[in-house]
């Protein structure tokens, strides 16, 4: 039926719109939920006078600097920063010493960053699924959250500067 | 704070990106426009057819529907949480807490203008 046809074929350019419009819309969450876990460990920091700690300091500025640059990290992006950036990971890896709210507050940053990675992406979701295929889904996503919470050690986020001309 | 070879290199990864994806999406879009225009002509010249602008009607309201809902749900909460939950947030670690480092974004949660990054 010609009227089904075109009905399927709106249906069909209005995922293709509302895609667009969900990469906007991830970033926003994103930023928010980034923005949420940031305070809640600031106030109870705050609360156990803690928020000169080193560890707070560094969690911070890795959040702050993830919040900045959250329309550029996808998988690419990680990729890239994994691959040219090694020598300055071994010249910043810091062992820590973080407190439990630290601790928390950095897992939730990983786990949310990994979920804005893999699973809200078509990109993300067919890398997994290609995983998924051989049974590997599980390993490359403990694979990711492990190497977005090394990039958090190695402070690799803050060292990003982009150029004057980017877009975002 | 001058931009390196590597922050370069990132910028430009997004950009392809960015572009592959409009390139991507504008196909796909022209395709099932074209598609969209033949079932339609198709559907309104068969006799006993639904009327042509109930099709079109339906067919905006599907085609629509859930980038304008999405877009609306962003504006009313998300947006609208960043701006006033951060504006507050701002205000109170500012006194408790002058050491403290931020995001760089505007107060009201959108990138600083120019396309400049702190």
């Amino acid at each position: 039926m010609p009227e089904i046809q075109f009905l399927l074929a709106c249906f069909g350019m209005s995922c293709v719109i509302t895609y667009a419009v969900w990469l906007r819309f991830r970033v926003w969450r994103f930023r928010q939920d980034l923005f949420s876990i940031r305070d809640r460990m600031w106030a109870e920091m705050l609360a156990d006078g803690t928020l000169d700690d080193p560890s707070h300091r560094q969690l911070r500025d890795a959040i702050n600097a993830l919040i900045r640059l959250a329309p550029y990290v996808s998988l690419m992006t990680m990729l890239n920063i994994l691959i040219t950036r090694q020598e300055v990971f071994t010249a910043t890896l810091v062992r820590r010493n973080d407190l439990p709210a630290v601790l928390e507050a950095r897992r939730q940053v990983v786990v949310r960053t990994a979920k804005y990675l893999l699973l809200e992406t078509i990109s993300g979701v067919l890398s997994l699924g290609l995983f998924g295929a051989f049974g590997m889904a599980h390993a490359i996503y403990r694979a990711v959250n492990v190497r977005i919470d090394w990039l958090l050690d190695t402070r690799a986020f803050e060292e990003i500067h982009l150029p004057a001309t980017a877009s975002v | 704070m001058e931009a390196t070879k590597y922050d370069v290199q990132i910028a430009t990864i997004n950009l392809v990106r960015q572009l592959g994806l409009a390139a991507i999406g504008g196909l796909v879009i022209i395709w099932l426009g074209g598609y969209a225009k033949d079932a339609y002509v198709a559907a309104i010249t068969k006799p006993d057819s639904w009327s042509g602008t109930v099709l079109g009607l339906g067919g905006t309201v599907v085609s629509l529907l859930s980038p304008v809902g999405l877009s609306y749900y962003n504006f009313k909460y998300i947006r609208r949480f960043t701006e006033t939950h951060i504006a507050a947030q701002i205000g109170r670690e500012s006194e408790l807490d002058p050491g403290r480092k931020s995001s760089g974004l505007a107060s009201d949660g959108t990138d600083p203008p120019g396309g400049t990054l702190p």
